[in-house]
């Protein structure tokens, strides 16, 4: 919700907005309308998954061990959602498991977009779902002005060409996604002192 | 009573404590913080526990770097609280940072942002380490 506003959706409008927040632990999708929660599901897959799944691969693969920063690295700069035309490269460093030895090697992009299937595909079904749980009216209003995609996880190259590929719907990464959730707290804070706290039903 | 009356001198904040990065919005300024969400904590026997030695970037740098009597946890997992204790100090630390009224002891209102499957407990554990930190009210929202 408060991700939605950070965004600058119309929230308080009777109409549907749809937001993904990825965030480093969980990943949340919500239908909103007239300040409320329509629909909202929470998937225990976030930026912290991403990496794991890249240490993962690199240890099944290369046979070699890398820390969680050198993971979040390799994720920041050559990984994305969706096959690119420019592959990029990066060289990093890990401990060789057989030798025992820390050794160099380099890594691409297509190998990390392999690494991330699994968590990008628990997403897109996460996503799914909550659209086919919509009720119809609202449903349509997110057809038609599209998923506003927040949080880190949101800066991961070519999330947003997934995303709508697989649900054929627009899709938009928000302006500055990181803080979008804090700023929408901050508005809500000013507004629950123009209108009273129960208008967004806080506790 | 008391703490209503340090509110006074008190703005308020949004917090989005989360995982990897805990931002915290201040009204009419904007985002005032963003730190990732890791604690470094030394054993300090002598003094019958643990002290802080790093809170945010600079322990950040620490993960997966320490040496024995040092760790460097991340308090929050999976969008909930893995360890109470020091979440209550690291959002301590991140209030007190970001107010610079240093002669009374800031006590804010506070909008924490959970996430939306969270339980009972977890809010309660959430809205508890607010209120340790120093927070006068504090509000939820997904």
């Amino acid at each position: 919700m408060a991700a939605a506003v950070g965004a600058g959706l119309p929230v308080h409008e009777p109409r549907g907005s749809m937001v993904l927040d990825i965030g480093g632990g969980t990943s949340e999708v919500a239908v909103l309308s007239l300040n409320g929660v329509v629909y909202a599901n929470s998937a225990r897959i976030g930026g912290d998954r991403f990496d794991e799944a890249i240490m993962n691969y690199v240890r099944r693969n290369y046979g070699i061990l890398i820390g969680e920063a050198t993971s979040e690295r390799i994720k920041i700069e050559i990984g994305s959602a969706y096959p690119g035309t420019q592959v990029r490269e990066l060289s990093v460093k890990g401990r060789n498991l057989s030798e025992g030895v820390p050794r160099s090697f380099t890594l691409n992009s297509n190998e990390i977009l392999e690494a991330l299937q699994e968590p990008l595909q628990s997403i897109v079904s996460a996503v799914k779902q909550a659209l086919e749980q919509t009720p119809p009216e609202l449903g349509a209003d997110v057809a038609e002005r599209g998923i506003v995609l927040t949080g880190g996880g949101a800066l991961l190259r070519d999330i947003d060409k997934l995303l709508t590929e697989e649900t054929g719907l627009p899709v938009m990464v928000a302006d500055d996604p990181l803080t979008c959730v804090a700023r929408g707290g901050g508005r809500i804070l000013e507004l629950m002192d123009e209108l009273g706290p129960g208008h967004f039903g806080l506790e | 009573m008391f703490k209503r009356l340090r509110g006074y001198f008190s703005t308020d904040l949004s917090i989005d404590l989360g995982t990897a990065n805990t931002l915290i919005y201040v009204r009419d300024k904007g985002i005032v913080l963003n730190e990732p969400s890791v604690v470094a904590v030394q054993d300090e026997p002598t003094r019958g526990g643990k002290i802080i030695v790093a809170v945010g970037t600079e322990a950040k740098n620490m993960l997966g770097r320490t040496p024995g009597h040092i760790t460097a946890v991340r308090p929050m997992k999976d969008g909930v609280i893995a360890d109470f204790t020091y979440t209550e100090k690291m959002l301590q630390y991140f209030i007190n940072k970001v107010h610079g009224n240093r002669t009374l002891k800031p006590s804010p209102r506070v909008l924490v942002c959970v996430p939306f499957g969270s339980t009972q407990v977890e809010r309660r554990a959430i809205r508890e380490s607010a209120e340790g930190a120093g927070a006068r009210n504090v509000a939820h929202r997904e």
